[in-house]
């Protein structure tokens, strides 16, 4: 099967591009050691080398290849080796650890003899595992004079301590992760591909585990507020699939579900719509390679999800599937859909959705206590909602949790040009919902400041 | 579970420990690695179950307390070239040490910490992640999301994704398909009516009204079982609509899954794909035999010995809620041969496990050639399990073999046999009853007892006579003629109940209170009134002790309690000799207190005593009258 990465639209991918600078890399290091650097094999290689260089120089002046004691970053980007064809990966650790080299940084304008000249150096020594900083000095004191390629060593008991994630930023990275990979996931399924679920478990769990001990109620603030985000990077269905996760969990969570209950659910959540039909939704989920429980559960759910819902709002049945989890979804996912300027079908304020909500409770279609517990975590002005103040009829965004009409709670008071003007404390009686700023999109720039308060909070 | 805030602060606080600590824990870190290399290689050996590995954990729980003593948490750094503490490497000479730490190298992992708190099911269920991700990694798993699935909080991991500088947000990642709203527009838009928030804030008033217990049960039955019956018949669906063909993946699954639950021990998913699978086959009979080979494959090897033997070996460690599952499943493999599985059902150590297993094929069990076959195993184990098999299998036909077991040399096998024996008709077994209550075991007695009980007419009742005749009762203790007298108490057969009626007047002053105590329990103890008055009438009643006293004047209750009250008639008139004018004074106290604290309860006794007050001596007046 062809790589995806070299399929036609990749073409300007910078990933792409890193990965292929690695590969050409290797193989003119190799081909170097092999041949000599007179050799017409070694014309071939560096004026490709020469050409991934150029891809990178179109837009920077210095693009560098570097080693922190475990990974390689090419363009201060950390990459991997994925695949088979990837194995030559394992070499370029082991020509940065003989030589303790922590890597090499090429400006524009560098030349083919300069380029030579280096490879000519790093081809010379024998490649082993344990890093001697002799091997270094002996680089150095070989290499010809380099102005556009600057070396420089590596220490192994430095090496690999970056900072550690703070919790706004752990939730940050899940979210961002679950969010902007799902769009991919769906052309996987598309693709009748495997979908690496790990990467998805990992965000999940990590969001169960911060949700666990959400005392700080501006790490609960940020989680609503991403989950309220319209869309991210393009994509409405990703940023959707990511608030169904954090609603799911926070609702499980609140019942008293086991944590592994609240994995399964959270997973279903996320997997619910992944494609246009339930049924296929259902055979892809059931087609992964550890079919585990968690998997029935959300190849289950997603055969089983909304899809009609009529000009009020109402719920129509069959709209879950009975167990526990699917019936957390429905109301994770409904709240979602009528919030989000998406899908047809009606569109709500979020405080007219929790209305909407208990209406429908009432009705039968949800389960009131699950419905209940929604209303609690979210409070009756839910983060994102569009207000008024009645006492000066300021425009504001609601950022934390109103737990009745009369309670307090934090707002983002808005300029005229919907710029952040402050985070200000407000009685939730001196608020008033806006109905009609349903699935109002408010611009990035004003997003921005939101989530940044949070994260500078730390 | 640990969370990112707790995985910073804990490396913050090891990367501050003073330095005079760290060479002793150095060599505390590195014991442990080189015991998680060693370990890890095992695992590629045995099974985590393996008693192996609980030696291990004792002596890597030792070596944990040592460094824990010293510091609550210790991390260790994965890089390329080796395993670092405190920056030092450790230096393992294992050429197991590569293998082991790839899996953190290829799981993005750059420390690895241990916190104060490990408990030993925490480290088995870490070995069991080593061992599942030591080979493999699949694309569905990994070992940090292991580690979260298996509940470890003491040992956790900072990987890759974990770290890193943060990137300032940008606006490309809200750009979405909807345009932002124009501020114009946005302000323009008029708010509700404040109006209406009386009327909204009614409606959540009642929020959170509704208690927990309601959704905790409805949880409880929409359980594991429930999901994937559904998931199941989801599946069903869809392959009787669209055929096998296309469902191709779902079957396969559907398959693996079966096998795999039945593998692991979850035999209660396991029975409910089984069970589906078994509906699948019969809904598409007449399909293309190869599309559903996989099917079919799935009902043989549920038969072989190789995976007989797995299934056996989880079930030594089966949980309680999974026994019947169990059950279902070797019922299923015993039908067509059953020697094997019932041989497998005799080692089984887990109690449990094996009665529920022998009930469940006792159904399977027809052929009387095999029950004589394995009665005659000289393990007496075979021959009593056999017996327990055969409590739950009714067969005329076994019924030789079973009384033939009667006579077993082992105790065990004879009690069990006549457990069996119990099953079938009493009287077609009077024969062997008869010389069982006074067989050697005392079990056996009982169930004689219970057994004779059940027999029409009074057949039984000489063989009783016999047995609690004064000469045969010196050899049974206490202990066994309480339980014979419950028996005969418990039959409800008044006919019987003169038995334990005539052991009020028995010379061993416990067995007449054990009898006493037993004939209280009844409601109406007419059926031995007459052995009541005659105690009453004898001459050491005057000499009992106060409570044999008290439970003989309790059993005046009943039909016939004007017959006993009369008894006691005499007692009123009684008097001394001129020595001793006031020898039945103490009596009289006794027993008309005792009626006296009654007379609540009884209008006969009432009557009586106001008859007695009437009638009796100047004595009796006196102690009534409470003087």
């Amino acid at each position: 099967m062809e790589e995806r990465r070299n399929l036609p639209e990749f073409e300007n991918s910078p990933k792409k591009w890193r990965y292929n600078f690695t590969k050409s890399l290797f193989t003119f290091w190799k081909n170097v050691k092999m041949y000599g650097v007179e050799n017409q094999r070694i014309d071939e290689e560096i004026a490709y080398f020469k050409k991934t260089l150029d891809f990178f120089f179109a837009e920077k002046d210095e693009f560098s290849i570097l080693f922190d004691g475990i990974d390689v970053k090419v363009d201060k980007v950390r990459i991997r080796g994925q695949r088979q064809d990837d194995k030559y990966f394992d070499d370029i650790y082991d020509l940065f650890l003989s030589l303790c080299l922590s890597g090499f940084v090429f400006k524009k304008g560098v030349d083919d003899r300069q380029i030579l000249g280096f490879f000519a150096v790093l081809a010379k020594y024998p490649v082993g595992r344990e890093p001697k900083i002799q091997a270094y000095e002996r680089v150095r004191a070989d290499l010809p004079p380099l102005t556009h390629i600057e070396v420089f060593p590596y220490d192994p008991e430095e090496s690999g301590n970056l900072p550690i994630y703070t919790v706004p930023q752990a939730i940050r990275r899940a979210h961002r992760k679950l969010a902007a990979e799902y769009p991919d996931y769906a052309k996987m399924v598309k693709a009748a591909e495997n979908i690496p679920l790990r990467t998805v478990e990992r965000s999940v769990q990590d969001l169960i585990s911060i949700a666990q001990n959400l005392s700080d109620p501006g790490n609960y603030a940020l989680l609503m507020l991403l989950a309220a985000l319209p869309a991210y990077r393009g994509s409405v269905a990703g940023a959707a699939a990511a608030a169904r996760t954090i609603f799911s969990i926070l609702i499980a969570l609140r019942l008293g579900l086991e944590p592994s209950e609240v994995k399964r659910t959270a997973i279903a959540a996320y997997f619910q719509y992944l494609s246009d039909d339930p049924d296929t939704g259902y055979t892809v989920l059931s087609r992964m390679d550890e079919f585990s429980y968690t998997r029935i559960e959300a190849a289950l759910n997603a055969s089983a999800r909304l899809t009609d819902l009529s000009e009020v709002g109402l719920m129509m049945e069959g709209t879950a599937c009975g167990t526990v989890p699917s019936e957390i979804l429905k109301v994770a996912a409904y709240y979602d859909r009528v919030t989000r300027r998406w899908h047809d079908g009606p569109l709500l304020s979020r405080p007219e959705a929790l209305r909407s909500m208990l209406k429908n409770a009432g009705a039968g279609a949800f389960r009131r206590d699950i419905v209940d517990t929604f209303v609690t975590i979210a409070g009756v002005y839910p983060c994102g909602s569009v207000l008024r103040t009645i006492s000066s009829n300021e425009l504001v965004v609601s950022c934390g949790r109103f737990k009745n009409f009369t309670a307090e709670g934090p707002v983002f008071v808005l300029n005229p040009d919907l710029s952040v003007q402050e985070r200000r404390m407000v009685k939730a009686e001196n608020l008033i919902d806006v109905p009609d700023a349903a699935g109002a999109v408010l611009p990035p720039a004003t997003l921005i400041q939101m989530l940044e308060a949070f994260l500078k909070e730390q | 579970m640990l969370h990112i805030a707790k995985k910073r602060e804990l490396t913050e606080f090891f990367r501050s420990i003073p330095l005079e600590k760290k060479q002793q824990v150095y060599r505390g870190v590195r014991a442990v690695i080189a015991m998680l290399v060693k370990i890890s290689k095992m695992t590629e050996l045995y099974s985590i179950r393996d008693k192996i590995f609980t030696e291990f954990t004792e002596t890597l729980m030792q070596n944990l307390d040592v460094i824990h003593n010293n510091i609550p948490c210790v991390s260790v750094t994965t890089k390329k070239i080796g395993f670092y503490y405190q920056e030092r490497r450790i230096n393992l000479f294992d050429a197991g040490e590569r293998k082991f730490r790839n899996i953190f190298l290829v799981n993005e992992i750059r420390e690895l910490y241990f916190v104060k708190g490990i408990t030993p099911e925490e480290l088995l269920n870490f070995f069991s992640v080593i061992q599942e991700t030591i080979n493999y990694t699949l694309i569905d798993y990994d070992f940090n999301t292991r580690l979260w699935d298996r509940g470890v909080t003491h040992i956790g991991t900072l990987s890759d994704p974990d770290m890193g500088d943060p990137e300032p947000w940008s606006a490309e990642e809200f750009k979405g398909e909807s345009e932002p709203v124009a501020p114009a527009a946005l302000c323009a838009l008029t708010p509700r009516s404040f109006h209406d928030l009386a009327a909204i804030v009614k409606e959540f008033e009642t929020v959170g009204a509704i208690g927990r217990s309601e959704f905790d049960a409805w949880r409880r039955e929409r359980g594991k079982a429930f999901t994937i019956q559904r998931y199941l018949e989801k599946a069903r669906l869809l392959i009787l609509r669209d055929g096998i063909e296309a469902n191709r993946s779902i079957i396969g699954k559907m398959c693996e899954y079966a096998l795999t639950n039945l593998q692991e021990g979850d035999f209660i998913s396991g029975m409910v794909y089984l069970t589906n699978l078994q509906q699948l086959r019969r809904s598409m009979e007449g399909a293309d035999e190869a599309l559903l080979g996989s099917v079919a494959s799935v009902f043989e090897k549920i038969r072989s010995d190789q995976f007989i033997n797995k299934v056996f070996e989880v079930a030594a460690t089966i949980a309680p809620e999974h026994l019947p599952a169990f059950g279902e499943y070797l019922k299923i493999v015993s039908a067509e041969e059953l020697e094997p599985v019932f041989l497998k059902l005799v080692e089984l150590g887990q109690k449990e496990a094996r009665l529920h297993g022998l009930e469940a094929i006792a159904g399977n069990l027809t052929d009387d050639e095999l029950v004589k076959r394995l009665a005659t195993n000289p393990d007496w184990h075979v021959v009593r399990n056999l017996l327990y098999m055969l409590r739950f299998s009714y067969r005329p036909s076994f019924l030789p073999t079973v009384r033939e077991a009667m006579h077993h040399p082992t105790k065990q096998v004879r009690i069990e046999a006549a457990h069996v024996l119990s099953r079938y008709d009493a009287d077609e077994n009077v024969e062997f009853w008869h010389k069982a209550v006074l067989s050697p075991d005392e079990e056996v007695r009982v169930l004689a007892v219970e057994n004779l009980l059940r027999i029409k007419g009074l057949v039984a009742k000489q063989i009783l006579n016999e047995m609690f005749k004064p000469a045969q009762l010196v050899r049974f203790s206490t202990l066994d003629l309480e339980q014979y007298v419950g028996r005969i108490l418990a039959s409800k057969r008044e006919e019987f109940f003169d038995l334990p009626g005539n052991l009020i007047f028995s010379d061993n002053a416990q067995v007449r209170l054990m009898a006493l105590k037993s004939l209280n329990t009844i409601e109406d103890p007419s059926a031995i009134s007459s052995q009541v008055i005659r105690r009453i009438k004898s001459p050491e009643f005057e000499t009992i002790e106060q409570h044999e006293m008290e439970l003989l004047l309790a059993l005046l209750k009943g039909t016939q309690l004007p017959s006993m009250l009369d008894a006691l008639t005499p007692l009123l008139t009684m008097q001394g000799g001129l020595l001793n004018r006031k020898r039945y004074a103490p009596l009289k106290k006794r027993v008309f207190g005792f009626l006296r604290r009654r007379a609540a309860k009884s209008g006969t006794i009432t009557k009586w005593l106001e008859k007695a007050k009437k009638d009796g001596d100047a004595e009796t007046k006196e102690i009534l009258a409470g003087r």
